[in-house]
Parts: structure tokens; C-alpha cells; sequence
């Protein structure tokens, strides 16, 4: 019981040295352009989802965009969008002056131009749309602002050419430009 | 006497503190004639929203064509209510905000500024091809334009108004210089309104029923109904 406590060495303490040189070459991690939830976020502000094409806040195009995915713009787009079945979201950064047709279209932040949706439209209290709508369903939050036409199709109803329809944004140029002012539009 | 007076306002027995003269200590409570006659001054209750019946705009919805797909300007702003009542019905609503418009414009001192100042507001505001409109919604907005931008106004929107067209117009009926609400007027059916209190704003004028028919004179004819609210509704015809 009170056996003899065996001389064990003391726990070995490591050597003081000096801290390991650092690599000259560091790894380089990727950086993703796609924006963290952040708790931040307005309230009502719908997230980029999974899957979705997404343009940040400081991405500017000028061109003609087509898709067949989910679009989800934060970044600034003039020219054209069309997205024929998917849906266009404008972020609450996003400055969108394009003709747009898609099925469904969300604007949190700022379009300027004629709006085609097969489905509907939704203009969020933070957004701000001008141009003539053609659209199925339309909903406008209180402190929303619209200023244009607004063309309720029926079921089967081909939207009007648009006689007297609001002033359009300018043309974009024939060549369509890519211009990165920051990090780029790659998908998540 | 006062102290008399004073006295009678109480129970026997009670705390006379009173503080700001509406409270006592303990248990006590105050007679009810003291209560009222210390309590605060009442307020002019803040206008909140309430719903309307509208002549002018059964009137409105009267005059303009059965036919489905007509061009209906709203002056007020769009809003949900309206688009679910005008563009559902098949109709092609536009949508502008004067009072929005008139806002950023500011107000404009300088008189050699005013006429620049008006052909600026036209094009941004009300910036439409002739003969457009089956009816025009303006609601209480020309009220609060200035001379310059009133006369304007009214001769851009018998332009863009097709002939036989219908325009309505409300009008406060207080004195110039007094201040009221301005709501936005949200359509319940095709003669009831829900009023929606958006601010507060001083007439640059007042209107009386000459003054109006002096303003719309070009057109072809103007009709007024009055309602109980001193609200002026006015139906023009071109």
C-alpha cells in the first residue's frame, strides 16, 4: 500500500526554441464572392439560394444576360435579362436597367425598365421599379415605389407591344462588356 | 372661496397633495369634477385610416367605357388596393406619384425660376402621349401645387385625356393657409374609399367652386359633390 513510489522521471518539459520559421510560399485560399447571411439583413430580404446564379454587390455588367437558372442580382446589370421559366431577384445592392422577362421577379433594391413575368411580380418596401410591368400577379409592399404601367395578363394573354409605354433605359452597347470591379460572378 | 371651492373638490379625510393636481396619495381619489377640470386639454385627434363613400368616384366609374383594356392614370401612387381593383378588371393601370414629384422639385422661391421649374415637373411627372387616358385618378394633388405648376398641370391633363375622357379631382374645403391631412385613397369597391393618413400639409390656397371651374374651363364640363368631410369631389369631363 505504501509501496515505494518509483523514481519516474519528471514529465520531460519541452526544449525552449524559437518559434518554426514560417513557409515562405502560403497556402492561398479561395475567396468566395458570395455574401455570408448576415443577421444584418433587412428584414424581409430574401437570401441567395443554392443553385442560383449569383451577381454581387460589386460586379457591373453591361450586356445582354440569359439564363436557365434562378438569377439573383446584388451587383449592378444595363443592359438586358431574360430568363425565360426562372426567377430574377434584384438584392437590396442590386441596380438593374434592363428590359427583363423571366417567370417570376422579386426586387428588393432598384430596377429601371419594361418588366415581363408569366407569373408575378413583387416589389419589396426597400425596392424601387420604373418601367411598364406585363405580369400575371403583381404585389407591392407599402413604401414600395413604382412608377409606370401595369398589364394584368389573363390566362393565355400575350402582353401589348407597349404604345406610349414609359421612357426605356438606354440601349447596351452591340459588344457585351464584362466589367470586374471586384471579385467576379462566379456561382457559389 | 377658492380655497373653499378647492375644498368641496375633495372627500373629507383625503391627502390634499396633488401634485400636478391629478393625483393623490394612498387610497385617495380625487372627485370626478376635479379629475375633469384639471385633466389635460383634449388633442385634436391624429387622423387615422377610415373608409369613405365617394359620389365622385361612383361618378368616375360611370362615366368611363365598359369596355375592358381602357388606360387609367393614378396620380396618388401605386398601391396594392388599386391595382387589384382597376388593373384586375383587365385595365391598364399607370401608376405616378405627384405629391412624390412635387417633393423633389422643393419648393421654388425665385419667380424667374418657376416657369423652368414647372416644364421640369411636367416631364418627370406627367410625361404621357396625347389622348392617352380613358381617366385620370388625381385625388387631393393638384391642391397643393403652386400658380405656376397648377396651370401647368391642369393643361397637361386635359392633353392627355382622350376626348370624352374623366378626370377626378378632390379639394379641401379650408381656408387657405390651414392644415390637412393628406391620405392616400385606396379603392374599396366602385364608390367606397379607405383613406390611409400619409402627412400633413398647409393649402397654398383655398378653392371655392368658382375658382375651380375658372381652372378646369377648357374642359367640357365640371361637376362638384360635396361631402359631410369639407371635401370638394370634383368630376371633369374633356
Amino acid at each position: 500500500m505504501w509501496g515505494k513510489k518509483e523514481n519516474t522521471p519528471p514529465p520531460a518539459t519541452p526544449p525552449r526554441t524559437a518559434p518554426p520559421l514560417e513557409s515562405p510560399v502560403s497556402e492561398v485560399k479561395p475567396v468566395s464572392t458570395t455574401p455570408m447571411p448576415k443577421s444584418s439583413e433587412p428584414a424581409g430580404a430574401v437570401p441567395a439560394r443554392a443553385g442560383q446564379a449569383h451577381i454581387g454587390k460589386s460586379v457591373i455588367i453591361k450586356g445582354e444576360i440569359s439564363s436557365s437558372e434562378d438569377l439573383y442580382v446584388d451587383g449592378e446589370v444595363r443592359g438586358a435579362i431574360e430568363l425565360r421559366d426562372h426567377s430574377l431577384t434584384v438584392g437590396p445592392n442590386g441596380k438593374v436597367d434592363a428590359n427583363v422577362s423571366a417567370r417570376e421577379i422579386i426586387v428588393l433594391g432598384s430596377l429601371n425598365g419594361n418588366v415581363q413575368a408569366t407569373d408575378k411580380i413583387e416589389i419589396r418596401k426597400t425596392g424601387s421599379l420604373l418601367g411598364d410591368l406585363s405580369t400575371a400577379r403583381i404585389m407591392i409592399e407599402d413604401g414600395a415605389y413604382f412608377k409606370g404601367s401595369i398589364d394584368i395578363l389573363k390566362p393565355g394573354q400575350k402582353p401589348d407591344s407597349g404604345k406610349n409605354a414609359a421612357p426605356k433605359p438606354p440601349q447596351a452597347s452591340a459588344q457585351p462588356s464584362l466589367q470586374m470591379a471586384g471579385g467576379d460572378s462566379r456561382k457559389p | 372661496m377658492l380655497q373653499e371651492k378647492f375644498r368641496s373638490l375633495f372627500r373629507p379625510g383625503q391627502d390634499l397633495r396633488a401634485g400636478n393636481g391629478a393625483r393623490t396619495s394612498g387610497s385617495g381619489v380625487l372627485s370626478s369634477e376635479f379629475t375633469r377640470s384639471v385633466r389635460p386639454a383634449a388633442r385634436s385627434p391624429q387622423p387615422s385610416e377610415m373608409d369613405r363613400r365617394s359620389n365622385g368616384l361612383r361618378q368616375f366609374f360611370e362615366n368611363i367605357p365598359r369596355d375592358s383594356r381602357l388606360r387609367i392614370l393614378d396620380l396618388g401612387g401605386a398601391c396594392q388596393a388599386n391595382i387589384n381593383y382597376i388593373a384586375l378588371q383587365g385595365h391598364r393601370l399607370y401608376a405616378e406619384d405627384l405629391l412624390l414629384g412635387l417633393d423633389r422639385i422643393g419648393p421654388v422661391q425665385d419667380p424667374a425660376r418657376r416657369s423652368g421649374a414647372a416644364i421640369r415637373f411636367i416631364e418627370e411627372n406627367l410625361n404621357f402621349a396625347s389622348e392617352q387616358f380613358d381617366g385620370i385618378l388625381v385625388w387631393d394633388s393638384l391642391e397643393f401645387l403652386d400658380d405656376e405648376l397648377l396651370t401647368a398641370s391642369v393643361s397637361r391633363l386635359q392633353t392627355i385625356l382622350k376626348p370624352g375622357g374623366t378626370l377626378l379631382a378632390f379639394f379641401h374645403t379650408q381656408a387657405k393657409g390651414e392644415t390637412v391631412c393628406v391620405y392616400r385613397y385606396q379603392i374599396r369597391d366602385h364608390q367606397t374609399l379607405h383613406l390611409q393618413p400619409r402627412f400633413s400639409r398647409p393649402l397654398p390656397r383655398a378653392f371655392n367652386n368658382r375658382n375651380l371651374e375658372r381652372l378646369f374651363g377648357n374642359f367640357r364640363s365640371v361637376k362638384f359633390f360635396l361631402a359631410q368631410d369639407s371635401l370638394r369631389e370634383v368630376i371633369v369631363t374633356r
